[in-house]
């Protein structure tokens, strides 16, 4: 059953005196990872529970592969979710929690003993961890509990709500990698909640930039990446200089967004742009270096790859030519802000 | 000798004046002098007494039904409310709950006694029972909710997992509840059990309650034998007993949770 | 939906608040007003108790001895609080938690007629002494416990810190600990204040003839005088004066949090 198509059309809703959705129309594909990105208050926890059947919506309709799902209550609409909190029960075994889905179906025996099994398999929990209280775990190990638990009912959507917002770096992107193997090898379509860009691009298949209760932007994120609707978009999702129009080169008023990679470092032709400035910052990060340039009291940021700016020797306050082309520039209808 | 082992003999110390007048009142009860202070060997004379003491299994009888009623009553009440209200909707009923908890006992009991007086009703185990309640309602609501655990997402979690309402309560809501419910018993059920002040304002002739007795017994004391200094002794021997078992336990009871 | 289920679970709760707490206080406040013999409504019970002399000394009296309840508990267990949260470790603060907490189970009039008993056997008699030693013996848990609560939410290392600072042993105590217990403090002794200001029983039991505060005056009044008017303003009154304090504590407390 690869892949139940989700849909939302025209949702709204607001609690008392705020609206967290303005709105809301999406279709999350089936079989594919949709994250929902924005930041605190976007709504897009809000939507997720829309989705869950934990909240009904003020108005407008949630499709399940076109059937009308939106007063199905949770209890019976088959969704996994990982909570924020991960919500796991503190009161029960690791092996409890995950076959709680399980009993409340009415499995039994030999075959919920199996499938609890194959799913902590799934997320890499052997055997000693089947009678461990939840509270004893690590980080980590609580996000792979709270991920077999949603999975165990073979569920037919995957709900993540910042599923991997309290975890370090390293077990982060290991976790990040499982979900895309376990989503792949299931099918199953996943919405995934997160406000960490760097998330989103590394798991979503589509990407959709919630704000203020909207949906401000889908697509792919190399879609997104590339073709940002608006500034919000261009500094939020990837890092970009803020630029007036005429200054960045163009023969318009208004404010343009550059991405830092896009702004080269001492060109050799192949560029529209140039101007000279003064290097006033370097930050090593590894595979690249930033740098900041003032350019005319203005500052600008360049990501360079490490060996290229090993090549150029540049120093804090060596005077640098920086440079870019016209089509790499984004700009954007008026009233975007 | 450091700071530091000086503050430790000093808390021993300190703890061990804490159990004196307890550990005399113990060993007094088992003195066969009816003289305090006075040792003239073991009996256990002062207890037997007890088992022909009439009116101290009236108190006690009137005492633990007291009790229990009162603090099944408001536990269960205050449960409920407990279980349901969250978030903002909170400060509505807290501002009703403190009062209870902030107002003097004597003052509160002085408007128990002119509100049954006013009533007409007769008072006796029913206005004591209701006496008791008015303030272990509010014990009971501040108890359970100070420990509550956050259930809104563990309940969200188990619905998204297929348990509906009911199934959510039995297996995740009442087991994360207990230690708190347990905790709102005990404690309800020794404010109730030990409760004089309120108990005095609210009781009628013939009526009385174990504290009632002794207090009665310890302003008059040797009006009969029943009403000696030992006998007494023997008494609130056996009440602190039972209130000190119960303590006890439930510590043992919250231990064992939080070791777990 | 949702609020109609919270509705249906906090109505019993309210429902039986109004009833035994709220509806009582209304035939307090009306007894309060309301003269029996004469059948009119007057302030005169209150204008009694705050400017007749017999009431306003047996007020003060018993706020003094609230008082000094409060400094005496206080400076005995600031020690305690502070050898629980900064020194023990483990079991030892397991077992010295439970040996201050069990007290709290035991009522107080039984903790007082222990108390009575092994006074009378060293020669202390009914009286002011008696009366002290046991408000001090009976209240000590309920000052002990909020201060080292505070205590317990220092951070760990602070006093240690501090040392590597250069701090000596005066300079911890006034700068860290005794700053540290400050809310802690306020909040015992607000309780403590309330609770030994309107005492009944301890002064009843070891006060002998000093032993006449607003508790038993109280008493005297409704049980034994049938004086309802005077019983129901004085009860009145105590209260006002107890929230005050409280109020004023806790006043207090956010000023020197600022």
């Amino acid at each position: 059953m690869a892949g139940v198509e989700v849909r939302f059309e025209d949702v709204w809703k607001s609690y008392e005196a705020v609206i967290a959705l303005r709105g809301v129309t999406l279709t999350a594909p089936g079989g594919r990872i949709t994250v929902l990105l924005g930041q605190s208050g976007c709504g897009k926890t809000t939507l997720l529970k829309i989705a869950a059947g934990l909240l009904e919506p003020d108005r407008g309709r949630v499709y399940f592969n076109g059937v009308d799902y939106t007063r199905v209550p949770a209890e019976r609409r088959d969704v996994g979710m990982v909570f924020q909190d991960l919500a796991l029960f503190p009161h029960m075994s690791v092996f409890e929690n995950v076959a709680f889905g399980l009993r409340v179906r009415g499995v039994r025996g030999l075959e919920l003993e199996r499938r609890v099994r194959e799913v902590l398999d799934l997320v890499g929990l052997d055997r000693s961890f089947y009678n461990r209280r939840v509270t004893e775990l690590s980080g980590g190990q609580q996000q792979r509990v709270a991920l077999a638990r949603a999975l165990v009912i073979e569920p037919k959507v995957l709900l993540l709500d910042e599923p991997l917002a309290h975890l370090d770096y390293k077990v982060k992107q290991r976790l990040l990698e499982e979900v895309r193997r376990i989503q792949r090898s299931l099918r199953i379509t996943t919405i995934y909640v997160t406000h960490d860009q760097l998330e989103a691009m590394a798991v979503g298949d589509v990407i959709a930039v919630m704000r203020d209760g909207y949906v401000v932007q889908v697509g792919t994120p190399r879609e997104v990446y590339e073709n940002p609707r608006d500034l919000y978009v261009a500094s939020f999702f990837g890092d970009a200089n803020i630029l007036d129009s005429r200054f960045a080169g163009l023969n318009s008023d208004g404010l343009v967004a550059l991405r830092f990679e896009d702004v080269i470092l001492n060109p050799n032709g192949d560029v529209d742009v140039v101007y000279e400035g003064v290097v006033e910052d370097i930050i090593f990060q590894g595979a690249f270096v930033s740098l900041e340039v003032n350019v005319i009291n203005r500052s600008l940021k360049l990501l360079v790859p490490r060996r290229e700016f090993a090549r150029q020797g540049v120093s804090l306050g060596s005077r640098v030519r920086v440079g870019w082309k016209l089509s790499e520039v984004r700009g954007f209808n008026s009233g975007t802000t | 000798m450091s700071s530091k082992q000086l503050l430790r003999v000093y808390t021993y110390v300190i703890a061990l004046l804490l159990y004196i007048p307890i550990a005399f009142m113990v060993v007094s009860s088992f003195n066969s002098s009816p003289y305090i202070g006075v040792w003239e060997g073991f009996t256990t004379y002062w207890y037997q007494l007890l088992l022909r003491d009439s009116e101290a299994h009236i108190a006690l009888v009137n005492s633990l039904t007291i009790a229990i009623v009162s603090s099944t009553l408001s536990v269960s009440t205050a449960l409920l409310a407990a279980l349901q209200v969250r978030g903002r909707r909170l400060t509505a009923v807290d501002a009703l709950v403190y009062p209870p908890i902030v107002m003097p006992e004597v003052a509160e009991a002085v408007a128990l006694f002119l509100a049954f007086t006013y009533l007409g009703v007769e008072k006796g185990w029913l206005t004591v029972m209701l006496g008791h309640t008015a303030f272990n309602l509010a014990f009971a609501y501040v108890t359970l909710t100070v420990s509550r655990v956050r259930f809104e997402e563990l309940e969200d979690a188990a619905r998204t997992l297929g348990a509906g309402r009911l199934q959510t309560f039995k297996d995740i809501i009442l087991p994360l509840a207990m230690p708190g419910i347990v905790a709102a018993l005990a404690i309800t059920f020794l404010l109730s059990f030990t409760n004089f002040i309120k108990t005095l304002f609210t009781t009628g002739p013939g009526f009385y309650t174990l504290p009632i007795l002794i207090w009665n017994r310890a302003r008059r004391p040797g009006i009969s034998e029943f009403a000696s200094q030992n006998a007494l002794n023997a008494l609130a021997t056996l009440v602190t007993l039972t209130a000190l078992s119960i303590a006890v336990a439930y510590t043992a009871y919250m231990l064992r949770k939080a070791g777990r | 939906m949702v609020q109609r289920s919270l509705v249906i679970a906090v109505a019993p709760l309210v429902v039986a608040l109004l009833l035994l707490f709220y509806a009582p206080n209304i035939a307090l406040v009306y007894y309060s007003f309301y003269d029996r013999v004469r059948g009119v409504f007057t302030i005169d019970f209150y204008l009694d108790v705050i400017t007749n002399t017999v009431y306003l000394n047996v007020i003060l009296y018993s706020l003094s001895i609230a008082v000094t309840t409060v400094l005496a508990t206080l400076a005995l267990t600031l020690p305690v609080a502070a050898y629980i949260a900064l020194y023990s470790r483990g079991f030892e603060r397991i077992l010295l938690l439970v040996i201050f907490t069990t007290p709290f189970w035991i009522d107080f009039l039984l903790r007082a007629w222990a108390l009575k008993s092994l006074l009378y056997m060293v020669g202390v008699r009914e009286g002011f002494l008696a009366l002290m030693v046991g408000m001090v013996y009976d209240y000590i848990p309920f000052t002990l416990l909020p201060v080292y609560a505070s205590l317990a939410r220092m951070p760990p290392h602070i006093v240690d810190v501090a040392r590597t600072l250069g701090a000596g042993s005066l300079d911890i105590w006034t700068r860290i600990i005794i700053p540290y217990a400050v809310p802690g403090v306020l909040v015992g002794s607000a309780l403590v204040l309330l609770m030994s200001f309107t005492e009944l029983v301890i002064p009843s039991l070891l006060g002998g003839v000093r032993g006449f505060t607003v508790g038993p005056l109280i008493y005297t009044l409704i049980l034994a005088g049938d004086d309802w008017g005077r019983g129901a303003a004085l009860a009145i009154v105590i209260t006002v004066l107890s929230v005050l304090s409280i109020v004023l504590a806790y006043r207090r407390f956010k000023g020197w949090l600022l």
